[in-house]
């Protein structure tokens, strides 16, 4: 049940765009246009009510919290493993609203104290999901109004809108769920709203490739997550997270680490948990293993190596999509459950996944750095910072990760808003043909600077902020694990890269002028005239304002309270939004000491490397461009080829998993029908060759003796013929004859 | 209520003989007195749905004879009850019975237009094929369920072999034979059970009341019966399988899983579908298979327990490579028709894994997922009939972007498919999560490797939408002329008829996967009557001795099933 009234303020959040996307689904072709507004009213409730719930978390949880990790920056390390086994006591719990409801239960009635399998649904709201709502709904309602501009014309516009509806409620649900089965439903859901969203244009058959692509990529991290997901249940018998992060907490093995990891030497050694007042017990190697479960699932939606594949295909879909789904939420989601769920993870786990964050963030900024779409710039720049994410979670830097979720949500959604509106524009998505689009496109321009800065990481902007939290954590962490220093050198020559990759494509797109297909020695596509942006102008108020709304938390969610840019030793530099979410962490953050002043050194470092090279190369202003990027390319030479061919995962993944499938599939088939088949076939065969034997038998042998048998007859009958007389007088005669014998016999045996 | 029972299962005969008896009816006619019947038969079984009590695990609805037993004398035989009219319903089999006469409906649906020669005849097979249906699924007495078991084949194999596709008399030949020969071995065991029955069991009774033998045949403590070793403990193989309850087990199993059918039993399906009228396809995947299934259930699980004890891990194995073998085969198809056969043998390895691995929750997922197979494939299999009543193909590859043409079709093929595929939401996930839930307690490596099966079922159904669904519009037939341009000629769009019988079962497809509450809530009690029988881990069996470990001072079986096992390092 419910235990506060703002529950059931987030439930009606969660349920509004439901109730739409029914609403619109079954009235198609009733609404037609009006389906825009009634989805878009839908989210707009749900912001409000989010804006509510987040103002009354605000005044419920006594404002805004103290800066925490800077509570602890004086205790000794000898001390801080106490403060980590005293959490359950010591810490006042986070605020949270919950409910649970039951859904299924089975085995009620056969075991009193234990039940087989109860799944509640039911929410939860902390302080991570109050801002979740108000980030997923703030971004979402603005898509909805760009996208009514967007998708005008398209004959599928009601439709549209109704997926969008549909998206609305399974990632706020997503965000809301109390349990991790539930989180695995709307997992699913969100997958299926990006199945239909990126095949959205379904005619053309490389829309529909990908979107089965990114369903199927997801189903197996999927399939790692239902593994977890039966291990926890084997193990500890509940699937709510609270209740399994709260057990996990009090854990006595984080109390030997200086990290405040789950570590064991001996992968046998067992763990008592207390889970809902029951004592469970769960093995390490069997905690690794879950972990490691639920962590496959986040791979495959946050598009990790090497899962990440589908996340660049999926950019078939419409923009607004990409946006919202592929950039700002869903994909976010793995990341989220990580930070959700974060307690579960072992310390052998979280190496994992700081390692695949690391691995992915920069193979995707190496990919990034040489697309020619700009559209495919974004998408691997997307998954490059879902890497920095996971890093930053691997690492320990709980809040640095999802702040950096929370801020990359509304840069990269204006980033890829703003790529709309030039592809609304030009109509092509291709770099090479384009530019001087700032004189046409201003307000574009202006934006996507913006948010080209940000997600550089350059001081004053969210971006910087969240990026340099990381860099604090991963250096604390390499400090201490100095054997991983590859944690360190992956994340920052990834920033490098993405300040490289980002001034490069604005350069191109918004400097200097038009280039036209055929000086870039390209076909026109789709039949265009030469110059793509001979017709370009600004779009129209529902996609720029959109762009000018998110231009504002691009730059100001990131600032510290003491809007300081000048962060000076001592003073308070860490960003409102790190501190509130810090106090929300499942596990009290490490006091990261000097690691933040190397951070913020190291973080201006690889930017004025990054942005130089990006000026050296690409700037419009012949003095300031030295280096030919043909030549560039050329240096790298092999190097190169591998970045455009995204270091031929598709096509390793084609030859070593997708063909063999098929090829087993069709071989499975042959022996269906030739082996198994015919083993059946056969053995009718031979039932009907023994029964054919039979027969020739029955015709050359007991067909003989039946004949033999009726000729032996047919001549006693020719006999018999001869008795046959016609005369009653020796007729007679046998019959007295008879009739004396039978008298005699029945004499005989009745004297006997 | 008792009566109502005994009229409901019979409804469809009279409707059935009144077909053939009356003179010279036609198609349309003949349909729409098929129409009532079946309607009229699901009126009668949701009623009986919603006179039942939920929480009580014993048969409902059955008569009480004079003499204190279940039902009506038949035929008497020695001094015993003999053989009974006994019908009755608990939840798992009033779940597949409301199934049954809901596929039914449907199945008359699917025939609307497609059947016009021979009508009366047909329609009458079908009814007479929906009376042995509920009557097997109603009945509580052994020879009674036998005779229905046996009755159902006759209907079905006119059906494909009067009105199937061009190899129908192969298929339906096939099928009749194949599945005839495993079910005289399942009388076999059925007579087996009642002799030990009678031989053990004190004071001696014989009887043929399946509550009763499944009682009594769990009281015996002769060691002989009671006592089974698991073939790692035994001496030889022959030794092993001559135990009483692996060699009953072992007969009873050769009826039903070619029924299910179980991997290396299946051959028979994908001809049998394929052949078979599109309502003969959705009636042998939605509830023929399941009779495989509730056959284990009844006999294997319920009353040979020991016997499946220690030829779990064998029946699991085989039951995985089902999942995978039948997701493999599927994806190598490029008839939707067989592509959803295939899907079935994969489906029914998920069923019969939930059933084997022997916990509470996996029974109870399985039985679930009976139902939801039924919904989904009959809504599948009743889709490509809507296809193929339009196209005359059933080849994928030929045609293509359906979706424009028909997109009603398209939504409920949608809709089915991902039923299907076990997404979250709709009915598939809420049955095959038990069922992995269940059975990874207890046979964790199989269990991961059935997961795989679950990439594989999205991948083949989500091409099949792909090639049909999706892309540019490709119509069989249409190629030659008019590409490109709208030309809606000769496709009709999807009628009336199509849409009554596709609507519920898509409807109860989304209202499971909604809210599974109440159906789990009249199925659990009946699973756990016999889950609580089944033998204690350890005691005379064991499975994967490495993996799972029963844990010190908890010896009673209930405790011990339904418990999850412990996991301990290697």
């Amino acid at each position: 049940m419910m235990d506060a009234w703002q529950g059931w303020l987030y439930v009606a959040a969660v349920v509004i765009p439901l109730a739409a996307f029914v609403v619109q689904i079954l009235g198609l072709r009733l609404f037609r246009k009006q389906t825009a507004l009634i989805a878009t009213g839908a989210i707009a409730s749900s912001l409000i009510l989010s804006a509510i719930g987040f103002g009354s978390y605000f005044i419920a949880s006594g404002g805004m919290p103290s800066p925490h990790a800077e509570g602890h920056e004086g205790e000794s390390p000898e001390a801080s493993p106490a403060a980590a086994g005293a959490f359950s006591e010591g810490r006042a719990a986070p605020l949270a609203w919950s409910g649970n409801w039951t859904w299924v239960s089975l085995g009620r009635g056969l075991l009193p104290d234990r039940q087989p399998l109860a799944i509640p649904i039911g929410i939860r709201i902390d302080a991570l999901a109050v801002l979740m709502f108000l980030m997923v709904t703030f971004i979402a309602t603005l898509i909805h109004v760009y996208s009514m501009e967007y998708m005008e014309g398209d004959p599928r516009y009601p439709r549209f809108f109704a997926y969008l509806s549909l998206f609305c409620f399974s990632m706020l649900g997503l965000v809301a769920s109390s349990s991790v089965f539930l989180v695995f439903v709307f997992w699913e859901l969100v997958g299926i709203c990006s199945y239909l969203l990126i095949g959205f244009w379904y005619e053309d058959r490389s829309n529909s490739d990908a979107a089965n692509k990114a369903f199927i990529v997801n189903r197996i991290g999927d399939v790692g997550m239902l593994v977890g997901l039966g291990l926890l249940w084997t193990q500890l018998g509940t699937f709510d997270i609270a209740e399994i992060n709260a057990g996990l907490s009090a854990v006595e093995a984080r109390q030997g680490d200086a990290l405040g990891r789950i570590t064991s030497e001996d992968p046998g050694a067992v763990w008592n948990v207390m889970i809902g007042g029951t004592e469970r017990s769960i093995p390490h190697w069997i905690l690794v293993l879950a972990g490691l479960g639920i962590f496959a699932g986040c791979v495959g939606k946050s598009a990790q190596f090497p899962l990440h594949v589908w996340l660049p295909d999926a950019m078939a879909g419409p923009t607004p999509v990409s946006a919202l789904i592929h950039a700002a939420t869903m994909v976010a989601a793995g990341v989220y459950l990580v930070g959700r769920f974060f307690p579960l993870f072992s310390a052998e786990v979280l190496l994992v996944i700081a390692y695949t964050g690391g691995i992915t963030l920069f193979l995707a900024a190496t990919i990034a750095l040489v697309q020619v779409d700009y559209k495919k710039v974004l998408a691997y720049s997307t998954v490059s910072q879902l890497g920095f994410m996971m890093l930053a979670l691997g690492v320990g830097g709980w809040a640095a990760g999802l702040f950096h979720l929370l801020t990359h949500a509304f840069f990269k959604a204006l980033l890829f808003l703003g790529a709309g509106s030039v592809h609304h524009a030009v109509h092509t998505y291709d770099l090479r043909p384009l530019g001087g689009l700032r004189r046409k496109m201003p307000v574009t321009a202006a934006t996507m600077l913006i948010g080209t800065l940000a997600i550089s990481g350059v001081p004053l902007f969210s971006g910087f902020y969240s990026k340099d939290a990381i860099l604090a954590s991963a250096i604390h962490f390499v400090s201490e694990r100095p054997g991983h220093a590859l944690l360190l050198v992956l994340p920052a020559s990834g920033a490098a890269m993405t300040a490289f990759y980002m001034f490069r494509m604005w350069f191109l797109l918004f400097t200097g002028s038009s280039r036209g297909w055929s000086a870039a020695g390209l076909a026109p596509e789709h039949g265009q005239r030469d110059d793509p942006a001979a017709l370009a102008h600004e779009s129209g108020p529902r996609i720029t304002w959109p762009l000018r709304i998110l231009a504002v938390p691009t730059v100001m969610i990131g600032w510290p309270l003491t809007i300081l840019p000048l962060a000076v030793a001592g003073l308070p530099f860490h960003p409102v939004l790190e501190d509130w979410l810090s106090s929300a962490a499942p596990l009290p953050a490490q006091p990261l000491g000097s690691a933040q002043s190397w951070a913020a050194a190291t973080s201006l470092l690889v930017l004025v490397v990054g942005v130089g090279l990006a000026f050296l190369a690409y700037h419009p202003s012949k003095t300031i461009r030295r280096i030919d990027p043909a030549r560039m390319a050329a240096h790298l030479g092999g190097l190169y080829s591998l970045f455009v061919n995204s270091w031929y995962f598709d096509e390793v993944y084609q030859a070593l998993v997708v063909r063999p499938c098929l090829a087993i599939g069709r071989r499975a088939a042959w022996v269906d029908r030739v082996v198994i088949d015919g083993i059946i076939d056969g053995l009718a065969a031979i039932t009907v060759a023994l029964s054919r034997l039979d027969r020739a038998i029955d015709a050359s042998v007991v067909d003989r003796l039946v004949s033999l048998v009726a000729g032996m007859i047919y001549v006693l009958g020719g006999v018999g013929r001869r008795l046959q007389t016609g005369r009653l007088r020796s007729y007679l005669m046998v019959l007295s004859i008879a009739f004396v014998l039978l008298s005699v016999g029945v004499l005989v045996w009745v004297v006997r | 209520m008792a009566t109502l029972l005994v009229v409901t299962v019979l409804l469809p005969l009279l409707g059935g003989l009144a077909l053939l008896l009356a003179p010279k009816l036609d198609h349309k006619a003949a349909r729409w007195v098929a129409l009532a019947t079946t309607l009229a038969t699901l009126a009668f079984s949701l009623v009986l749905v919603g006179a039942f009590q939920v929480g009580d695990a014993s048969a409902q609805f059955a008569f009480e004879g004079a003499d204190g037993h279940a039902g009506l004398p038949w035929v008497a035989v020695g001094s015993g009850p003999g053989i009974r009219f006994a019908l009755g319903l608990d939840g798992v089999a009033l779940s597949l019975f409301a199934l049954t006469s809901l596929l039914l409906v449907t199945s008359v649906f699917c025939s609307w237009s497609s059947i016009t020669e021979r009508a009366p005849t047909y329609y009458a097979l079908l009814l007479f094929l929906e009376t042995g249906l509920l009557g097997l699924f109603a009945s509580l007495d052994v020879v009674l369920f036998y005779i229905f078991f046996e009755f159902t084949l006759i209907p079905l194999f006119f059906l494909v072999g009067l009105y199937g596709g061009p190899e129908r008399r192969r298929a339906s030949i096939t099928f009749f034979l194949y599945t005839l020969a495993g079910s005289l071995l399942t009388l076999l065991g059925v007579i087996a059970l009642i002799v030990v029955h009678y031989r053990f069991s004190t004071p001696q009774v014989l009887t043929f009341s399946i509550p009763e033998l499944t009682e009594g045949l769990s009281r015996i403590t002769s060691a002989d019966w009671a006592f089974t070793r698991p073939l790692a403990d035994s001496f030889s193989l022959s030794q092993f399988l001559l135990q009483p309850q692996v060699f009953i087990f072992l007969l009873l199993f050769a009826g039903f899983a070619i029924k299910v059918p179980l991997f290396p039993f299946h051959t028979w399906l994908p001809l049998a579908h394929v052949e078979a009228p599109t309502a003969g396809s959705v009636l042998l995947a939605g509830v023929l298979l399941k009779v495989g299934g509730y056959g284990f259930l009844r006999f294997n699980l319920a009353m040979t327990p020991m016997g499946t004890a220690v030829l779990a891990p064998m029946l699991v194995a085989i039951s995985v490579i089902g999942i995978i073998y039948g997701a493999l085969t599927a994806l190598a198809q490029t008839d939707v028709k067989r592509l959803v056969a295939y899907s079935s043998v994969s489906h029914m390895g998920f069923i019969a894994l939930g059933l084997f691995s022997m916990t509470l929750v996996s029974v109870d997922g399985a039985v679930l997922q009976m139902i939801n197979h039924g919904l989904t494939t009959g809504a599948l299999f009743a889709c490509v009939g809507v296809l193929y009543e339009r196209y005359h193909t059933r080849e994928m590859d030929r045609m293509g972007g359906i979706w424009k043409r028909l997109p009603l079709f398209a939504f409920f093929l949608i809709l089915a498919s991902m039923g299907s595929a076990a997404v979250p939401g709709l009915n598939g996930f809420v049955g095959e999560f038990p069922i992995l839930a269940g059975s990874f307690s207890r046979f964790p490596r199989a269990t991961v490797v059935a997961a795989i099966g679950i990439i594989l079922g999205a991948y083949y159904l989500f091409l099949m939408l792909q090639k049909v669904i999706f892309g540019p519009l490709r119509e069989p037939g249409g190629e030659g002329h008019g590409h490109g341009h709208d030309d809606s000629a000769g496709v009709p769009p999807v009628q009336w008829y199509e849409i009554a019988g596709l609507a519920p079962l898509l409807a109860l497809i989304v209202i499971i996967g909604l809210y599974p509450k109440p159906f789990y809530d009249r199925i659990t009690p009946s699973v756990e009557s016999i889950v609580a029988r089944f033998p204690a881990e350890g005691a005379g069996m064991s499975t994967e001795p490495n993996q799972t470990v029963s844990a010190p001072g908890e010896d009673s079986p209930r405790a011990l099933l339904a418990r999850s096992a412990q996991v301990t390092a290697p």
